[in-house]
């Protein structure tokens, strides 16, 4: 990297921490809220709202959106200046109403957190310089930055100093969050200002006998259990699905199903060549396009089987009721995945305000 | 994951026996999926080679010569400095240095360079002035050419660059004009400002004397008139700026050459470049592209072709056709400077025709002709392989291998020029294009002249030469990168890679060596019979002349290497007592870095009749040789003992020996085996049927002489017992029951058999 660079980049920094105040009062596009606020998750490539996703953020009065910035993947191209890069870097057609904290957010990929060994530092600072160079050209102003990574106990410690260093960078009003799946309770807390529990994607999508992947009561409590909640040393807010989908299955040569691939739609019923094989479970008798004509082709063909997913809103508030109990006293906010118009309309105004509600 | 772990004593059967094929298939010779890879056929290694990799590269990257106009930037940097200061010095300041280590000058980095210090003097400050903003312009634009970057107008690396346009905009000096109007030029591009790059352009810059710097600068113009429409003004300056790469992608040459004579288009285009650039590094990349095509064809694609599979074979005839023409014009032409390339490529397509007669000529006018350096060594390649197809095994011909050689070792090592720690990089060094060098004595060697001698009745010296090609490349590039393989380790998942010395991969690595047991040279000596890999292995240990000296040095002499193979072989040929001398001398500790060691074989008893892991030796050190020792002594025996009982028991032992080592203890007399099964059964009772074994060797010839050998022995055996008790024995290891009641049935074997069967039967499969 060039070094008059990185000393102008450092100039810029000291300016910017030294104007931080002033830039607070000065940029008034989006603005924090204290605790006890409502949240959700962006996570679209582009930043474009309708109407139906305005309504939806002052009807339930969301303070705080998590907006994914971009992905940090693994590259595999020789050729490429750098083996870790920034991809699907969102574009902003569009702004959150003023009276909205963005978070920027980044989700770091297994393969990228597992290359980062001992360069964690260098790319702390890649992933903020980027985070605040979009946060300049849009002019936001940024007070917590979350890091999303599914980490495991083989790259923990790559993931905890990129943490660290990332803290290092932040100033002293900037706090740094991140992601803790499930699986991660029972392993040490990153060394974050606070953690955002993931209470989705619990099951195996890969598996065609899962009830669920996205969210099962079933999946979900094991990981509730022994106190590991209430023993977590690190503040925790938590993040419940709103969305749906449908994984589509082949069967392979072998006779079992495999995963083929994820589909949007979920809902089957005016096709004749889908037949009901369960509660949740579609079978292919014969070849169709599920395409609506102007599209490209979606294919599923005969002996196919689709298994429709959507969290009920029932079974969730059943899990945060178990939540909330286990993490007793804990103050903690509740979170949406995902800010989609096209989701919204599953859950009930009322079912979502359960959702959000405290204790 | 490493199979032999596999292998539990709980484990049934059938796993075994999947288990033992596994091995045997990924093991002993036949690699994984992952390389390393089987020899290919030295024949067939494409040796045609009329540019470098990097120019090639340079190509692919950007359709430029960057190189070309580096050195000639280079040369008028040394114009306007000092013809005193080195070229190399110049483009290490122009092309290596940051902006940073200008900073420091006439100290820092480039202390010494001579360039450096000629821009530190006061009076070159306006030289020393551009490069700073040269360079600068260069980083930015690198930096914001990195993936992380997130450019928005207004930001930092923008203001910058327009800082630095007013600059160059602003330059009024006549040093360095053009220069500053290139990068003027080239911000303007970028900028997608087209507009003020025609207008400098036809305001000023069209005037200007011609060198690289215009050159480059007449290249962009190209760019923003093609991008404002106007195709003719753009080829016209493409053209003068040599810009190919911009010409090809417009296809100017379709309707240029109205009168070519060709009806391909890659002709077609070979002849636009060449009447224009003549001497462009492009054509000899097109070239090299064309032959080597054609190679492919010939070594790959033709026997598909013999089997029906159009690949479009009269086009193609068709363009090696014209391309050859159009090289006959070429060399015809007064304004070309590279003949010599265009015989070249004439005399290896001949060569790939198989017509060696004009092949010959054309090279003799390739060494002749004008041409690159580069190419030169490339005829030279050329010519050791044209040699080799002449050569015989006369004492002439022998006498003037020494010189080629030597030649070849010089480029080779040349090759392979870097220092022990850089010099790992190649994973797999097995029959792969680690080097040209390497690539041509495998090729002439391997491919030519050792089958050539082999033939001959010259395999000691065709043994010789296979080792040098095979293995030379182990000491040029004597760094290997290999695996661990975590799964192994239950603390640690992971797997790694690790680099060590080539030497210690073949005598301390615990997996497989993937390389000694499947080069050429293994293959070669492993197909001669043992007397002639005895006869390699004196000479290598007592060389007599100069040549055999040069290869020894040059060659993988480890003696327990070529000894055991020499052993092998001759237990292959049941020559037991030739064999246990050659064993006799492999030292005690080599049996352990044998694959065969490390997939868990040397513990099946070979002298027993139900060969079967229940009955593991405690001991299986020097196990060959052991076993060599003990067919010598029981062939001694059969010869010699007048007591027939012992005499037959001789034979019986004698023959299961036999047939054991061409059987389920194969690795007595090969370093590879398969074993194959006419039906599932007989693979789950592969411990039981050991006669299925011999389906499996139904294409070794030395087997089938040893089971016509084991069947006569055991006939001869069983008639030649005189007491009852141990012919009833015998007959019960066999377990032939029925003759052993029928037969002997007053003997303690007959009571044995009476007490355990209800009915009993022969096992008509297990007879032999």
């Amino acid at each position: 990297m060039n070094p008059k660079l990185l000393d102008n980049a450092l100039l810029l920094r000291l300016i910017a921490v030294a104007l931080f105040p002033l830039a607070l009062m000065s940029c008034d596009r989006y603005s924090a809220h204290g605790s006890g606020e409502n949240s959700i998750y962006y996570w679209r490539t582009t930043l474009k709202l309708s109407d139906e996703e305005r309504n939806f953020l002052k009807k339930h009065d969301v303070r705080k959106v998590y907006v994914r910035f971009f992905d940090v993947d693994r590259c595999y191209d020789a050729k490429s200046v750098e083996t870790i890069v920034p991809e699907a870097t969102i574009a902003f057609n569009d702004t959150f109403p003023k009276e909205i904290e963005l978070v920027p957010t980044v989700y770091i990929t297994y393969d990228a957190i597992s290359a980062m060994r001992f360069k964690e530092t260098e790319y702390a600072e890649k992933i903020l310089r980027r985070v605040e160079a979009i946060c300049r050209s849009k002019g936001i102003c940024f007070r917590e930055l979350q890091l999303d990574c599914d980490w495991t106990k083989r790259n923990r410690d790559y993931f905890f100093r990129l943490c660290e260093a990332m803290k290092e960078r932040l100033d002293s009003s900037q706090s740094l969050s991140c992601t803790i799946r499930l699986h991660q309770l029972v392993q040490t807390p990153p060394p974050v200002d606070k953690g955002v529990l993931m209470v989705y994607n619990t099951g195996n999508l890969m598996d065609v006998t899962e009830e669920n992947s996205i969210f099962s009561y079933r999946n979900i409590e094991p990981y509730l259990r022994d106190g590991r909640l209430s023993a977590y040393s690190l503040p925790l807010d938590v993040a419940y699905p709103a969305y749906g989908w449908s994984l589509v299955y082949n069967k392979g040569g072998d006779g079992k199903y495999h995963f083929n691939r994820i589909t949007k739609r979920t809902d089957f019923s005016s096709y004749a060549a889908l037949k009901k094989t369960g509660h949740n479970m579609y079978e292919a008798i014969s070849d169709i396009d599920l395409s609506d004509g102007n599209q490209s082709p979606d294919y599923i063909f005969e002996g196919y089987r689709i298994r429709v997913e959507r969290p009920e809103s029932k079974e969730i508030l059943k899990v945060k009721e178990l939540i909330d109990r286990k993490l007793g006293n804990r103050q903690h906010n509740n979170i949406l995945y995902h800010l989609d118009e096209t989701q919204f309309s599953h859950y009930s105004d009322n079912a979502i305000s359960e959702i959000y509600s405290r204790p | 994951m490493k199979l032999n772990s596999l292998i539990t004593p709980t484990m049934q059967y059938l796993k075994f026996i999947l288990v033992l094929s596994a091995l045997v298939i990924l093991g002993a010779l036949r690699l994984t999926a992952c390389g390393p890879y089987y020899p290919d056929r030295p024949e067939h290694i494409k040796m045609f080679r009329a540019c470098t990799p990097e120019l090639e590269q340079q190509w692919r990257d950007g359709c430029r010569f960057q190189d070309y106009e580096k050195d000639q930037n280079c040369l008028l940097w040394q114009k306007i400095s000092s013809e005193a200061i080195p070229l190399d010095d110049i483009k290490e300041m122009i092309y290596s240095s940051r902006l940073s280590d200008f900073d420091n000058l006439p100290g820092g980095n480039f202390a010494a360079n001579k360039f450096a210090q000629w821009l530190s003097r006061p009076e070159n400050i306006e030289d020393l002035q551009y490069i700073r903003i040269a360079k600068e312009i260069e980083e930015i634009r690198e930096y914001m050419n990195n993936p992380w970057y997130y450019g928005y107008c207004g930001d930092d690396e923008h203001s910058r660059l327009d800082g630095l346009l007013e600059k160059c905009e602003s330059y009024t000096g006549k040093r360095h004009a053009a220069r500053y109007a290139l990068q003027t030029i080239r911000l303007y591009f970028a900028k997608g400002d087209f507009g003020s790059c025609l207008k400098l352009w036809e305001d000023s810059l069209s005037r200007m004397p011609r060198d690289i710097v215009t050159d480059m600068i007449a290249s962009y113009v190209g760019g923003a008139y093609s991008r404002c429409g106007n195709r003719d003004k753009a080829i016209e300056l493409f053209t003068q700026s040599g810009d190919i790469g911009s010409l090809i992608s417009m296809k100017a040459w379709n309707d240029a050459e109205e009168k070519t004579e060709y009806t391909d288009r890659r002709v077609r285009q070979l002849e636009y470049i060449f009447n224009r650039f003549p001497d462009s590094p492009l054509l000899s990349i097109r070239l090299q592209e064309y032959v080597r095509k054609r190679e492919d064809y010939v070594y790959v694609y033709e026997d598909w072709e013999d089997r029906g599979l159009s690949l479009g074979h009269d086009d193609e005839r068709r363009f090696y056709d014209e391309l050859k023409r159009f090289a006959r014009k070429a060399i015809a032409s007064a304004g070309c400077h590279r003949k010599g390339m265009w015989h070249y490529g004439l005399a290896y397509l001949y060569y790939l025709d198989g017509n060696i007669g004009l092949a010959s000529a054309h090279l003799n006018q390739a060494e002749r002709s004008e041409t690159t350096p580069f190419i030169k060594e490339s005829v030279r390649a050329f010519r050791l392989l044209v040699d080799a197809i002449h050569a015989d095994n006369s004492s002439a011909c022998i006498n003037a291998l020494k010189g080629d050689l030597q030649c070849l070792d010089e480029h080779m090592v040349d090759d392979f020029n870097l220092s022990p720690e850089q010099n790992w990089h190649y994973k797999n060094k097995m029959n792969w294009p680690t080097s040209y060098w390497q690539d041509v004595a495998r090729k002439v060697l391997l491919g030519v002249l050792c089958p050539k001698l082999m033939s001959a009745g010259n395999s000691t010296l065709a043994l010789q030469l296979a080792n040098y090609a095979s293995n030379r490349v182990y000491q040029l590039s004597p760094m290997f990168e290999t695996y661990h393989y975590g799964s192994d380790d239950p603390d640690d998942n992971e797997s790694y890679t690790v680099v060590i010395p080539f030497d210690e991969y073949r005598k301390k690595w615990p997996s497989l060596n993937y390389f000694d047991y499947s080069n050429q040279f293994f293959g070669m000596i492993y197909s001669c019979g043992a007397d002639d890999a005895a006869c390699y292995a004196q000479r290598i240990t007592h060389p007599k002349s100069e040549l055999d000296k040069f290869l020894n040095e040059r060659s993988y002499l480890d003696t327990d290497y070529i000894y055991d193979i020499v052993g092998t072989l001759y237990m292959r040929e049941t020559n037991y007592k030739e064999a246990s001398a050659w064993l006799a001398k492999v030292s005690e500790d080599y049996q352990s870095r044998t694959n065969i060691a490390k997939e868990g074989y040397f513990r099946l008893d070979p002298f027993r009749y139900q060969v079967d892991k229940e009955h593991l030796i405690s001991d299986s050190g020097d196990y060959k040789l052991r076993f060599a020792q003990e067919m010598e002594r029981l062939a001694g025996m059969i010869q010699s003992d007048t007591e027939p009982n012992r005499k037959a028991e001789a034979k019986i032992r004698y023959a299961l020996g036999l047939r054991n080592s061409f059987g389920k203890c194969w690795y007595l007399t090969d370093y590879r085996h398969s074993f194959v099964y006419e039906s599932s059964d007989d693979g789950r009772r592969w411990n039981r049927y050991t006669s299925a074994d011999r389906e499996s060797f139904k294409y070794n010839s030395f087997a089938q002489e040893a089971y016509r050998q084991v069947d006569r022995l055991m006939q001869e055996a069983l008639a030649e017992f005189t007491d009852s008790e141990k012919a009833a024995q015998a007959q019960l290891e066999m377990m032939n029951f029925s003759s052993v009641i029928e037969k002997y049935p007053g003997t303690k074997a007959a009571e044995y058999v009476r007490s355990r069967c209800d009915s009993y039967h022969d096992y008509s499969l297990q007879k032999r």
